[in-house]
Order: C-alpha cells, then structure tokens, then sequence
C-alpha cells in the first residue's frame, strides 16, 4: 500500500510538472531574439531628436520673426496679419507627442524584454520547486527543480521577445511614416520644408544688404564691412541649414533603427546616433559664434 | 507628399530665386528696390505656404501614430501574461499542498 501511495504521488507531481510547462510552452510557440540592445540608444536618439526639433524650430521662428518685422517698417499701418508664427506652436506639441507616445511603446518594450521578468517567474518557479521537495516523503532527482526552473525562465524569456517582436513589427509601419512626415517636413533640401522657407528668408538678408547698403555706399572702405557682414549671413544661413539638416538626419537615423529592430537585424544604432548629436552641437556652436561676432559689429557701429 | 500646398510652397520658392537672380544683374538702384520689395512680398507668402505645410504634415504625423497606440495595448497585454504565469506557479504551489495532504488523509484511510 505505502508503495502504490507514493507512486500515485509521484505521479500526481509528474502531471503537474508537466501541465506547467506545457502552459509555458503554449506561450512561446517560435520565437526570435528582437533587439534589446538597440532599445536603449534608440530611446536617447528619441531625447535627443525631441530637443532638436524645440531648439531647431524655435531658432526659425526667431529667425522668420525678424524678417516679418523688415516688411511690416514699409506698411502704412500696422496690423496683426503682418505678424505670424512660421513654424506654430501647437503644430511643434503634435511633434512632442509623437516623440512621447514612441518613447512610451519603446519604454514598454524595454520593460518586457528586462530579466526582471525571466526573475520573477524563475523566483515563482523556485518556490514550487522547494514545495514539491519539501513533501513529506518525496524528493525530487538531483537538479531536476533548478533544471526546470531554469527551463520555465527561458521560456518565459522567449515568449517576451516574440512579443516584442511582434509588437516591433506592428508599430513599424506608422513609426516609419511619421518619421518619414518630419523629414518631409523639415525638407531634403534647401527648396522645400521648412529648409526652403528658412533659406528663402536668407536669400532676403542678403537681398537687403545688396540693396540697402551695398549699393547705398560710395567707397570700398565703406564697402568693406558690407561685404563682411553679407560673407558672415551666409555663413549662418548655411549652419542653420545643416542644423535644420542634423535634426532631419537624426530622424533619419531612428527610423532606421526601428526599421532594423522590426527584420530582426538589430543594428548598433548608438555610435550613428553620438556621430548626428555631435554634429547638432558643432553646428550650434558655430551659428552662436557667428551670431556673436555679427552682434559685436553692430555694437561696435557695425552696418546693421 | 504631393499637395496643392506643397507645390505653391515650391513655385512660390523658385519665383524668389528668379527675382534674386534678377536683382544681381540690375544696375539700375530704382529697379533694384522694385525688384527688392517684389522679392519681399513673394518672401511673406513662401512663409505662409510654408507654415500650411507644416501645419498639414504635422497633422499626419498626429494620424500616424495610430499602430504605435495598439503596439503600446499589445505589449499591456503580454506583461500582464507574464504576470499570469507567475500567479499560475503560484496556484500550483498551494494546490500541491493541498494535494499532499488528501493523499495522506486517504492513505491513513486505507491503512
């Protein structure tokens, strides 16, 4: 009797052990490792592409301000329709929030595929373990609870990158397109987008020191410092350019991460992304030294 | 994307490049000013075309967003199967407790 009581045991215990894995089974099916490395970079791309774009518009709007005010001077009344803001605010929130909203998906994503997960199903898979251990009169083989423990958190890790996976692959379309609407938008050159506004404003800056200096002065010492001034306006039309420039490469640069993350090639996205941020803050500092030494001629009785 | 704003914004563009290049070839101050203030009122409109395509992109990427949203619910959902599987061990646990218990009441009923 004792004897067919502990096999009927043992039995009971073998069908649980096996309902449990193949519970766990069931979730996993084929699965595939996405990109959990590129999640992080790809997430500071996000940070860094979001500062961009509020820097980087709210220089253009500085920028177009100041050319509405050069026509508004040659009205015969002032008015509010003279005045608008190019790049508006509650289009830049819709930017913010796309930027948001993806930051999110991509935060959750890191969640699931953290071993915290495969830890606390392993620690919960432990515990059986020493409960069936700890019937009085059973013991289980040698290795066999740390083995399926194991066992259970390398399934339980599978089926949290599949379903990354799969959650890559679904949102990739609409990352894709509204990646492809800010770069659009900014413009691939410098005849469309906000890059065509922007130089389009320049080519007036240099048109008004043309007509309105350059043509007004009688001598080539007078002439000189026009000449600077209009050298020193293309200078900065050009770094706000590549500014405007950075940020859509920056753009550029995480749709194409996703896009890696969603074929399951996970490209190492972090040194391409440091390459654009790097070139974002040279560009910067180049456009506030020009601007600088443009405010000290003025100061000092420049031709502006 | 291929819109009637989008085009405007091109032409109007280009129509400020032809008055810039026009100016550059006029000697003459008082056309220069003529052409100088035609290039000044093209430029305002550049910009207002320029601030509808904005507008009407950062629409879309508004719209866009759509399958982000339902990836987000999708990744609620497997954690939240995770978190099931956890409390499924769980159950498992407590129901072997329980199990070994009746299997020593029956076999104290046997004997």
């Amino acid at each position: 009797m004792r004897t067919m009581s502990r096999f009927g045991r043992r039995r009971i215990l073998w069908v649980y052990l096996f309902a449990v894995g193949i519970s766990l089974l069931s979730l996993v099916g084929c699965a595939t490792a996405p990109a959990k490395d590129a999640i992080p970079p790809f997430r500071q791309g996000l940070l860094t592409a979001e500062q961009q774009t509020n820097a980087t518009f709210a220089d253009v709007n500085k920028f177009l301000r100041q050319q509405q005010v050069e026509r508004a001077i040659k009205q015969d009344a002032l008015t509010e329709d003279l005045f608008f803001q190019a790049i508006e605010s509650g289009d830049i929130a819709k930017w913010n929030r796309a930027f948001a909203l993806i930051d999110s998906y991509a935060e959750k994503l890191e969640r699931l595929l953290n071993e915290e997960q495969r830890a606390g199903v392993e620690a919960e898979l432990s515990d059986l373990g020493k409960e069936i251990e700890s019937m009085r009169g059973e013991q289980l083989p040698e290795g066999v609870s740390a083995a399926f423990t194991k066992f259970g958190g390398l399934l339980v890790q599978l089926k949290a990158e599949r379903d990354a996976l799969k959650a890559i692959r679904q949102a990739d379309p609409g990352i894709q397109q509204v990646f492809n609407s800010m770069m659009e938008a900014i413009g691939s050159d410098n005849e469309s987008g906000v890059r065509g506004t922007v130089w389009t404003s320049w080519a007036q800056v240099l048109a008004s020191i043309d007509v309105k200096e350059f043509r007004q002065a009688r001598s080539p010492d007078a002439k000189r410092p026009i000449v600077l001034k209009y050298i020193q306006s293309m200078e900065e039309r050009d770094a706000q350019d590549q500014l405007l420039n950075s940020l859509r490469l920056s753009i550029a640069t995480l749709a194409k991460t996703h896009q890696e993350m969603a074929k399951d090639r996970p490209a190492s996205a972090s040194a391409l992304i440091k390459i654009v941020q790097d070139e974002y803050k040279d560009f910067r500092q180049q456009l506030k030294e020009i601007r600088k030494l443009r405010e000290n001629a003025t100061n000092n009785g420049g031709t502006k | 994307m291929n819109s009637d704003i989008n085009k405007l914004h091109k032409q109007l563009i280009k129509t400020h490049q032809k008055l810039s290049t026009q100016l550059g070839k006029t000697k003459n101050q008082e056309d220069a000013e003529s052409i100088y203030n035609e290039m000044m009122e093209v430029h305002h409109r550049v910009g207002m075309a320029g601030r509808l395509l904005f507008k009407k992109f950062s629409a879309e990427i508004a719209k866009d967003t759509d399958p982000v949203v339902k990836a987000c619910s999708e990744l609620d959902e497997s954690m939240k199967k995770i978190e099931k599987i956890s409390d499924l061990i769980k159950d498992v646990a407590k129901a072997l407790t329980k199990v070994d218990d009746v299997l020593d009441k029956l076999k104290l009923s046997i004997i």
